[in-house]
């Protein structure tokens, strides 16, 4: 009852939906940087919706499962195959037992996330499944995975007794998150103010490319802007999309694993809806930004959420109804 | 006093008082805010961050949505002025800790105090006793977990930053600007430190793995090399 890491990929960790209520003490969230794809992995295999995963990232893990599984691949598309055989993303996926899960080659995407059917047997710390790397806690041994990780599986609630790869016919239709042309929304922040009109222009008019230097904590992109007058900041809290103008005139975007709270320039912050989208962006990748209302904000929003509760109702109901057959 | 709320993206609110200057008095009034949303959360809430001259909540803006039907923004904005009119005629102050920090300031742990007698003017001993002269706030836990902001200090000690980060050890006081803080970890870091105490800010085991915030008052006083290791066998 486990799953065993053959090769280590690049950075592959277990994540949940993040660790909230420690960041007064400067324990930052962490958890999936495509949140979206993550709520739908774990519903495609009957998990609850903040049961752990495994965030992957080019070139992923080679997994071994022990036994049989139901697992899904959401994300980005590395091409996952088992025992040689491609796989589709977005999909229930029944595997036998001894199956070796591998990825090809990156099609699409930054990250993708590998659920399982009941979710792994680890320790939580303070809540969360999600790996802190820097302090070394949370997760699987707060850290990535490495060959020879064996992660043990909670019991399966469906009794699954195919004893071949079976792909289950139903399909997600993620309609809010396609891909619009890489135009991602933000809103101003609170010293939004403090760029010149110019400025403000070039701001949303510019092409923005993802530096290589990019990560879980932050996103570096390729454009500068003139330096503001804002030196005398207090730090104060900050949050997974807020960007942040820093003294090199560079403009960078928090992700997961950000730290807790920042004292540079605020100028705007990445709507919820959209962080999902810019999760999935590989360096050298261009994008456009595109300033928004809150109540704009407010309705992508609702209809991500929505729409996740909606896939999330309907694919319960049908795995049920496959499984409670047996 | 005066304040503004601002939004911080559609996840988030921050309350920030009009100060000159954040005091003793303004962290004491943020964190008293603090109490009152902790005891009556609103749902949605996840975190509440005091920092300086602010309190942030952090929430998931759409499960408010579908509990209030109406205008957020409004919502959390009500929610935090009422904590500040709450926390106004309060004078609750059980919740604020003093913290006594042990620190040994040998050279082998304070390694830039050299440094900073040579840009200030004063002695190793002196700079020593100034910093252990004041009661300092904490003014916010953020960088690392644990990693007190102090303020302010003495402006006979006050330095600059290191122009690029290096190798801090754990424990590690140091100064950066008029602020003082304490290294819970091992970390690259650029205050200037000037010792290091035995004592432990961020312990994993426990829950919360962090006992000091923001609101607390905080000294330092000075240990022997012989005392600062039998204490860290204690720890």
């Amino acid at each position: 009852m486990s799953i065993k890491i053959i090769k280590a990929g690049i950075l592959d960790t277990v994540q949940d939906l993040g660790r909230f209520g420690y960041s007064k003490w400067g324990i930052n969230q962490n958890g999936a940087m495509d949140t979206y794809a993550f709520s739908i992995g774990n519903a495609l295999v009957g998990n609850d919706h903040n049961c752990a995963a495994i965030e992957m990232h080019f070139p992923a893990s080679q997994i071994l499962f022990s036994q049989q599984s139901l697992i899904s691949i959401t994300g980005g598309d590395f091409t996952p195959e088992i025992n040689g055989t491609k796989i589709p993303m977005w999909k229930s996926v029944s595997i036998p037992a001894g199956s070796l899960l591998t990825f090809k080659r990156k099609l699409s995407g930054m990250r993708c996330y590998l659920s399982v059917h009941g979710g792994f047997d680890i320790p939580s710390w303070l809540n969360s499944y999600s790996t802190n790397i820097k302090v070394k806690l949370g997760g699987f041994e707060g850290r990535r995975l490495i060959a020879n990780d064996q992660i043990s599986l909670q019991t399966q609630k469906f009794h699954l007794d195919n004893e071949q790869l079976h792909i289950l016919p139903w399909s997600v239709n993620a309609l809010t998150q396609q891909n619009n042309n890489n135009v991602i929304s933000f809103l101003a922040g609170t010293e939004w103010e403090l760029l010149s009109p110019m400025m403000m222009q070039s701001f949303v008019d510019e092409k923005y490319r993802i530096e290589p230097s990019s990560d879980r904590m932050a996103l570096h992109l390729g454009h500068e802007l003139i330096d503001v007058n804002a030196s005398d900041l207090y730090s104060s809290a900050v949050t997974v999309g807020t960007m942040q103008l820093l003294p090199s005139g560079k403009v960078i975007v928090l992700m997961a694993d950000h730290q807790t709270t920042g004292g540079y320039p605020r100028i705007g912050h990445i709507v919820s809806a959209h962080l999902p989208l810019l999760a999935q962006l590989s360096p050298g990748e261009m994008f456009t930004l595109n300033k928004v209302s809150m109540t704009e904000a407010e309705k992508m929003l609702i209809s991500m959420r929505k729409e996740i509760r909606i896939i999330t109702r309907a694919i319960m109901e049908k795995l049920n109804r496959v499984y409670a057959k047996r | 006093m005066d304040y503004q709320i601002f939004d911080l993206g559609d996840q988030g609110c921050t309350f920030q008082l009009r100060l000159e200057s954040p005091s003793a008095t303004s962290i004491s009034l943020l964190k008293r805010m603090e109490v009152q949303l902790h005891h009556q959360p609103f749902a949605g809430l996840l975190d509440i961050v005091v920092a300086y001259d602010s309190l942030s909540v952090l929430f998931d803006r759409f499960i408010i949505f579908e509990r209030i039907s109406g205008d957020v923004t409004a919502f959390v904005q009500a929610q935090l002025i009422e904590a500040y009119r709450k926390a106004l005629v309060s004078n609750d102050t059980a919740f604020a800790h003093h913290w006594k920090i042990p620190v040994c300031y040998d050279l082998e742990f304070g390694i830039d105090l050299q440094s900073i007698c040579n840009s200030n003017g004063l002695s190793v001993n002196e700079i020593i006793s100034i910093h252990q002269s004041k009661v300092y706030s904490v003014f916010m836990i953020g960088f690392l977990p644990g990693f007190p902001y102090l303020g302010f200090v003495d402006e006979t000690i006050i330095t600059p930053r290191k122009p690029s980060p290096v190798s801090v050890k754990a424990g590690s006081v140091g100064i950066a600007g008029k602020q003082t803080g304490i290294y819970p970890l091992d970390s690259p870091g650029g205050w200037q430190i000037i010792g290091r105490t035995p004592m432990a800010l961020f312990t994993p085991t426990n829950s919360p793995p962090v006992e000091m915030q923001a609101g607390d008052t905080l000294s330092f006083y000075a240990i022997t090399k012989d005392e600062f290791h039998s204490m860290s066998i204690r720890r």
